[in-house]
């Protein structure tokens, strides 16, 4: 009979990254588009790339990158709006095969979560062999391929995924940490952006193994103590933030970047509403309920403001986070402004809980608001709404889809 | 101003004139009650805070007619512990001297010019048998508002036709409606704050005589025996609270309201605001519970005839208390819907219904 330790395996962080998220599902819903260039992200004048097929990158297009450039690198390409419903949807089914491996998962963000299987070992074998089962449950019950590292700490299983993208996995032995780093470039450490990459390359620091062999006296002249000992920890492969199953959110926000500057104040009214009745629904969703609400405003000189009030009472409810921003709208300074970009954004949040309802109208708006979310879970995003928003959402929902002139 | 009267008489109705009138006015000559001996052996006692009044009388030994603003607590304090004999009361120019047995005192009057004449509302009157008035007004009173933002809910709504008048209070998570039988010769809607139906209410639970309200669209006064308390009524639109009440029954538990209430109360310790009572509603009867993480938990199963889907609800359990309180009779039956939607308690009788809406509870993380 095999001897089972109950020791914790030397690599028992993984990093699990979904390929290519967004461009993935919209595969899943149009097969049609398997092997094809596929580019998810703003398709307005002003729309940035927020995910490609690995068809895609083949051209060079990268995320962030301005849609305008990624058409001209890839004329062919196939150009879709993101649909976050979608979205969720396989997100969550993605964490739920994270949580029937450990309840240690802390996600990243919908397509990306570190996992600590440490305890999981003597259930589902090592933490390679974990690793192998996660990708095939997650290929099986979310249709998208994942990535995963595998290692001693978040960073180098961070790497490590990064490194095997995309459908593969990749192990990082305790003692194969240094040989694993030393050849990477500075660049790839988390914390090291252009302007560090450049300071250090002056002095011939291009790999991870250079920096972790320059005397810290010397990183801490070139740029400043914090990142000098935070990069030579990273550097030797020390990283001891533990996985944090659930991170509170600080905040909870939208903003959008509008085709043409707005200048009617109608309009900026009704994007305002719009704007609030998504945090709001993203708030009631997440269960909580936030005290401050500010509001940023981008015009077309590039100027951005950006207002914050704070109530007693935390609330979710966009009507009443759109009282507030309109509030603060109409106290900016200037008038006839052209307006770019609009935000708003939810902070000081307070998780709900339990929540006595009310008979009476005002509090009524409660109900109201959660009907509504539960008409669009069933029938999708806009099947119900503030009456204000309908001319807006039906300009809107006329599809975005692929160009027919590409 | 000369008269003699019993003590007991004279403490018992200085007490009364004072309950339901600000004891911090803020004018002085308010701080006072008004004390008119007639030669026809009647002494009326006034009070008033401009938003209530009551005004009170009582035979007393009238030796010479007249009219003091004394201070009234100082009065009703003093009067209250004098010995028990008669009290001779006297007043100068600038005093009230008060003598019992072997006790001599002397207040300093309040300029009697500075008090506010009282008129009396005429208007639709009505009557009503005490005891019923006094139930009615005990029993949805407590589901009336605190909170001063929104001053219509901190008022009870009379709404009174020839067949009867409707008493109904709400803070928006509960409301109270009472059906009243009533004679009236007319119609009228009031909103009359909590406090001073509150007292009327209580004056009226050892009355014999009828109880006689007159209102018309700024006040309303109650006469209950001897005492008239007169009322401000608050100005404001009172929630169309008709379409409140849910018309079909889907699911009602019949219970006993005693069983019950006190597991509410035993169960309801361990509630909190974001932790409240939950009701399982099944066919064997109704489970509560509640639980606080930093405190504990508690579980309790009363037996009951439950006709309906199994449902949970959960409620704030001072609510239910308040409910089960109000309602009358060996047994209640409370309709339920869903966890969303309101309960609805009722007595034995159809005359009071009792609406309390739920506390939702967090939705499962997923």
């Amino acid at each position: 009979m095999a001897v089972t330790t109950l020791q914790r395996p030397p690599e028992p962080i993984l990093h699990v990254d979904l390929d290519a998220f967004y461009a993935s599902v919209a595969v899943l819903k149009d097969p049609s588009l398997e092997g094809k260039p596929v580019i998810v992200g703003g398709t307005g004048a002003r729309g940035v790339v927020t995910s490609a097929s690995y068809e895609a990158r083949a051209y060079g297009v990268r995320s962030a990158m301005p849609s305008v450039r990624a058409r001209r690198l890839c004329p062919e390409g196939i150009f879709l709006p993101p649909d976050f419903d979608a979205y969720r949807v396989h997100s969550h089914r993605f964490r739920e095969v994270l949580l029937a491996h450990t309840p240690l998962v802390e996600p990243i963000s919908l397509d990306e979560a570190f996992l600590d299987v440490g305890g999981a070992t003597r259930l589902f074998g090592s933490p390679v062999e974990i690793a192998k089962r996660i990708r095939e449950e997650v290929a099986r019950e979310v249709g998208v391929t994942c990535s995963v590292g595998i290692a001693p700490t978040k960073f180098v299983a961070k790497l490590a995924s990064d490194g095997c993208k995309p459908d593969g996995y990749l192990h990082v032995p305790a003692d194969g940490v240094a040989a694993y780093l030393d050849p990477l470039p500075v660049g790839r450490l988390w914390g090291v952006g252009e302007k560090t990459a450049e300071v250090l390359g002056r002095l011939a620091i291009r790999t991870v193994g250079d920096l972790g062999r320059t005397p810290p006296t010397i990183l801490e002249r070139l740029i400043g103590a914090a990142a000098a000992s935070h990069l030579g920890a990273l550097a030797r492969g020390v990283d001891d933030r533990r996985v944090e199953p659930y991170e509170q959110p600080k905040s909870i926000g939208h903003e959008e970047t509008f085709d043409r500057d707005l200048d009617d104040e109608d309009e900026i009214g009704r994007e305002l509403l719009a704007l609030s009745g998504r945090v709001a629904a993203r708030l009631r969703e997440d269960g909580y309920r936030a005290r401050t609400v500010t509001l940023k405003v981008r015009l077309a000189n590039f100027t951005t403001l950006t207002r914050s009030h704070t109530q007693p009472d935390p609330t979710d409810l966009g009507g009443e986070i759109h009282r507030t921003v309109s509030d603060l709208y109409r106290h900016l300074p200037g008038e006839r402004r052209r307006v770019r970009l609009l935000g708003v954004q939810a902070s000081g949040l307070d998780s709900a809980g339990a929540h006595q309802l009310a008979l009476l109208h005002s509090e009524r708006w409660d109900d109201v608001e959660r009907t509504v979310d539960r008409i669009e879970r069933r029938f999708g995003t806009g099947a119900a709404g503030p009456a204000s928003l309908l001319d807006r959402s039906r300009r809107r929902s006329v599809p975005l889809g692929r160009d027919p002139s590409l | 101003m000369k008269f003699r009267c019993d003590r007991d008489d004279l403490s018992e109705a200085l007490q009364t004139v004072q309950r339901g009138v600000s004891s911090r006015p803020g004018i002085p000559a308010l701080t006072g009650v008004l004390l008119e001996a007639a030669d026809d052996g009647t002494l009326m006692l006034t009070t008033t805070d401009l938003e209530v009044s009551a005004r009170l009388s009582i035979a007393v030994q009238v030796q010479e007619a007249g009219t003091a603003l004394v201070p009234a607590r100082l009065l009703a304090d003093t009067v209250k512990s004098l010995s028990e004999a008669p009290v001779d009361f006297e007043t100068d120019q600038s005093q009230a001297h008060i003598r019992c047995a072997a006790y001599e005192g002397a207040l300093r009057l309040l300029p009697a010019d500075d008090f506010p004449g009282l008129q009396e509302p005429s208007g639709t009157v009505i009557s009503v048998e005490p005891a019923a008035f006094a139930e009615a007004v005990a029993q949805v009173s407590r589901a009336a508002s605190k909170d001063e933002a929104r001053p219509v809910l901190t008022g009870v709504l009379l709404e009174i036709s020839r067949e009867g008048v409707v008493l109904v209070a709400t803070d928006s998570y509960r409301l109270a409606v009472r059906d009243l039988v009533a004679t009236a010769d007319g119609e009228a809607k009031a909103i009359v704050p909590e406090r001073a139906l509150t007292e009327a209410g209580r004056a009226a639970v050892d009355q014999k005589a009828g109880v006689e309200a007159s209102v018309n669209a700024s006040q309303i006064a109650f006469r209950v025996g001897s005492l008239t308390l007169t009322s401000r009524l608050i100005e404001g639109e009172f929630p169309n609270y008709r379409q409140l009440l849910p018309e079909t029954v889907e699911s009602r538990l019949t219970i006993s309201r005693q069983q019950l209430l006190e597991a509410v109360r035993r169960v309801g310790l361990l509630a909190r605001d974001t932790t409240p009572v939950r009701l399982e509603f099944n066919a064997l009867g109704v489970k509560l519970s509640s639980s606080s993480p930093d405190l504990g938990q508690a579980v309790e199963t009363v037996e009951a005839r439950y006709e309906g889907e199994d449902l949970v609800a959960a409620f704030n359990p001072q609510y239910l208390v308040d409910g089960l309180t109000a309602a009358t009779g060996e047994s209640v039956r409370i309709d339920v819907r869903d966890g969303l939607k309101p309960g609805v308690i009722r007595g034995e009788g159809d005359e009071l219904t009792y609406l309390v809406m739920p506390v939702r509870l967090p939705a499962a993380v997923g």
